[in-house]
């Protein structure tokens, strides 16, 4: 017998690769998957507090620090005057990283 | 001076023998001796009058035949005109006799003589013009009258004949109109007729006339609004077909004297008609939205509906699938919740109280409103329906699942109505409850470019869907792997995509979705659409050297999903003729065999016993036990449609209303869950 394929309408979310968890526990990662914005405390996959569409344009931002936030938040934050241009996680002064395109 | 029988000669009291005995007692002033001498005749000759009553009613009475009514008039109009010859000087004296005959004859008719004049009059009615001297015999004899009350009632009797001639069934059509121009109609022709003799056009009269055109009026106005009321179910189902009718009943309802027995005659229906069990969901929403529809022609203010409404919207409120067949409405292309003009109003307006003294058409509270009545912002259909519940939460939420489970249905057909309705429902829910679903509606656009942009505008076998998984409904993960083919798909789909958007990953929710498979086998060919889990246990047995399968095999597999879901899945090739059961073992049918098709419990297990299946049946639901669990920990309570519906979300669900029944059954006897007041809940341990 030989199966055709003739139309597979198949579903699939997506996920931020955040890199630390990629591939790392395939099957741990319904555990791992609420990862949540230091800042608003949402999900990355949500959307920050001032968008509405998550995903492309509502998009995370790495610091060399390795803390990862929406990246709208970030700047919120970092527009603040008590911010000092630190990382509100670990208070050290943010650099964003450079995204590592792809393993 | 005597009275005698009808066929007796009479002497003329101008003979000139009469005439000298007359002045002879004249002028001895014995007049009045003379008088009570006839008088005490006419008295004692009355009784062939009456014989002859006695004789015309007898006949009347055995056989209701109005010409009886018609002889006893003219008989009896006989011996008036015979009696009242007397010599012309004593005509001063002819008063007397016309009050004396009347009395005496009137005095005589038995109670039955009332209904035959009504229906001996009726018969004359047609043909009233032709009957001058009839109404002029009656006037003479006193009937006018003494029965004016039966000419009136004749007159209305014709017209509940007319209504009850031209209005039932009738809705199609004014007739309200129609019947008060006959009305009129026949009113000047008949009062004419009966008063016109007895007084000339006085003042009197007029008003006389007035006074019955009013009644007249009222009485047609009654007897529509009865007929109506009668038919209410009907006409509110047909509407807008039956608009004129409708309108009639608007302005029979201008005077609120009938709003009471209407209203009654409305909560009767509703209560007979919509608040069954039997009733479908859907009808009691269309009756109800009609319903709305009628009365605010009837009744703009709102008062009949304000009484009438309260008992749909509860039972509506404990129907579990009330909220879906609103929402499915609201969300059907086809439907019109939205009349023409009609305004969409945002439901976070529609509990305010509202009195807009601005309008030009404000009225007062009707008298008959009653004090928990208070005039409402004018509503549209959709903003009374959600009005029904107390939150608007459980609409978005079933709007969700609804969307959800179009979209994922939708192939590459256009999202267009998906959009627009999710555009409309903005205006009505404000832009933040549904935010989830414009969510969802922007996740199949970008799909559809992302394929796009992966495959080109080639067709090719993989469409992907890519959904932000927050904001859909929740999706229960299920272990599944699909194998061969189905996985290359998958793994070229995923690299490509994480080549396109580089900083996303793409996990797979296996389960969902559908395939159409075309099965090339040595004799035949079979094509089917089926579910990824129906599809990934076909292409195993597509692999080389690997017709023959076990389940335990085939669950290891695909990633360790439950037995059950393997089991199904081979059902459903089984009963495509695909796949062939051979007790522990399956095996792929190459060449078609002649027993294949037929169902395969019929086979195995010849009809077990009751208990034994349904125990069998809820060892298989076991499998959605979580689902059920999470769903009853999350939403409190739930009917059964509703779980029966959520678990439709669940991989490979195919099971009935009724299966489900049974093993939410037994797992209350387990002391799972318990059942109160028409829903499930987990029992607390
Ligand atoms: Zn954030
Ligand atoms: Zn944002
Ligand atoms: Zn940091």
């Amino acid at each position: 017998m030989k199966v055709a394929v003739k139309q597979w309408h198949a579903v699939a979310y997506w996920k931020w690769d955040t890199g630390a968890t990629t591939e790392q526990d395939a099957n741990a990662d319904e555990d791992a998957e609420d990862d949540v914005c230091g800042i608003c405390r949402v999900s990355f996959e949500g959307c920050c507090p001032t968008c509405k569409m998550p995903g492309d344009d509502c998009p995370l931002i790495w610091g060399q620090c390795t803390h990862v936030f929406h990246m709208h938040c970030l700047l919120k934050w970092l527009n603040t005057a008590s911010s000092k241009q630190q990382c509100p996680m670990d208070r050290r002064t943010w650099v964003t990283a450079e995204r590592k395109v792809d393993r | 001076m005597q009275p005698r029988p009808l066929n007796e000669p009479t002497v003329s009291p101008d003979a000139p023998g009469v005439q000298e005995a007359m002045s002879y007692l004249h002028d001895r002033d014995m007049f009045p001796e003379l008088l009570r001498f006839r008088n005490a005749g006419l008295l004692k000759c009355f009784a062939w009058v009456e014989e002859e009553v006695a004789m015309h009613m007898e006949q009347w009475e055995a056989k209701m035949a109005v010409q009886s009514i018609s002889r006893l008039i003219q008989r009896v109009y006989e011996w008036y005109i015979a009696w009242e010859h007397a010599p012309a000087f004593m005509k001063h004296a002819r008063g007397e006799y016309i009050a004396l005959f009347r009395a005496r004859w009137l005095a005589c008719l038995p109670p039955s003589f009332t209904l035959g004049l009504r229906l001996f009059l009726r018969t004359t009615l047609p043909t009233l013009p032709a009957n001058e001297r009839l109404f002029h015999i009656l006037e003479q004899l006193g009937i006018s009258e003494r029965f004016d009350k039966t000419f009136i009632d004749v007159m209305f009797d014709e017209v509940e004949q007319k209504i009850l001639d031209t209005c039932p069934g009738m809705w199609r059509e004014p007739r309200l109109d129609s019947i008060r121009k006959s009305a009129k109609d026949l009113e000047e022709r008949w009062l004419t007729m009966v008063y016109g003799h007895m007084f000339v056009r006085t003042q009197n009269s007029e008003n006389a006339m007035m006074m019955v055109t009013g009644r007249l009026d009222h009485f047609i106005s009654r007897n529509l609004v009865e007929l109506r009321t009668s038919e209410i179910f009907d006409i509110i189902v047909d509407f807008p077909d039956t608009l004129p009718a409708v309108q009639d009943l608007r302005l029979c309802m201008a005077r609120s004297l009938y709003r009471p027995d209407f209203i009654e005659g409305l909560r009767e229906v509703v209560n007979q008609r919509i608040l069954q069990p039997a009733a479908d969901t859907d009808d009691i929403i269309t009756f109800y939205v009609s319903l709305i529809r009628c009365l605010r022609i009837i009744d703009p203010q709102g008062v009949i509906l304000h009484k009438v409404a309260p008992p749909i919207r509860k039972y509506l409120r404990d129907r579990p699938d009330a909220v879906r067949c609103i929402v499915k409405r609201m969300t059907d292309e086809n439907e019109s919740f939205m009349q023409e003009g009609e305004q969409v109003v945002p439901i976070q307006q529609v509990h305010e109280p509202f009195d807009d003294y601005t309008d030009p058409h404000w009225l007062p509270e009707p008298l008959d409103a009653g004090a928990d009545f208070r005039t409402t912002r004018p509503m549209d259909i959709v903003s009374t329906l959600v009005s029904i519940y107390d939150t608007q939460d459980l609409f978005i939420k079933e709007l969700q699942h609804l969307l959800a489970g179009r979209l994922l249905a939708v192939r590459n057909s256009p999202l267009d109505e998906e959009i627009r309705n999710v555009e409309m429902l903005k205006m009505r829910f404000g832009e933040a409850p549904l935010q989830v679903c414009a969510v969802m509606l922007k996740d199949m656009t970008d799909s559809r470019r992302t394929n796009t942009h992966l495959h080109g505008e080639e067709p090719h076998p993989l469409y992907t869907t890519v959904i932000s998984r927050l904001f859909w409904p929740t999706i229960q993960p299920v272990p599944l792997k699909m194998p061969g083919q189905f996985k290359t798909l998958q793994d070229s789909f995923e690299a490509d995509f994480h080549k396109f958007k580089p900083d996303k990953n793409l996990k797979w929710v296996p389960q969902l979705g559908a395939v159409s498979l075309k099965l090339d086998l040595e004799d035949r060919t079979v094509e089917v659409e089926a579910t990824p889990i129906q599809a990934g246990v076909i292409e195993l047995f597509s692999e080389q050297n690997a017709d023959t399968w076990n389940v335990e095999l085939l669950m290891q597999k695909l990633g360790g999903i439950d037995r059950v879901l393997v089991q199904s899945a081979l059902d459903f090739w089984i009963g495509e003729g695909v796949v062939k059961d051979e007790g522990h073992t399956y095996k792929l049918l190459e060449r078609a065999e002649a027993m294949t098709g037929a169902p395969r419990p019929l086979m195995v297990e010849e009809a077990p016993p009751v208990d034994e299946k349904e125990k069998h049946q809820a060892e298989q639901m076991k499998i959605y036990w979580q689902f059920i669990q999470g769903m009853l920990t999350n939403l409190s309570s739930l009917p059964i449609d509703r779980i029966q519906a959520m678990l439709k979300f669940a991989p490979g669900y195919d099971r009935s209303v009724q299966e489900l029944a049974v093993f939410l059954e037994s797992a209350r006897r387990e002391g799972l869950v318990i059942f109160n007041n028409g829903a499930w809940k987990l029992a607390k341990k």
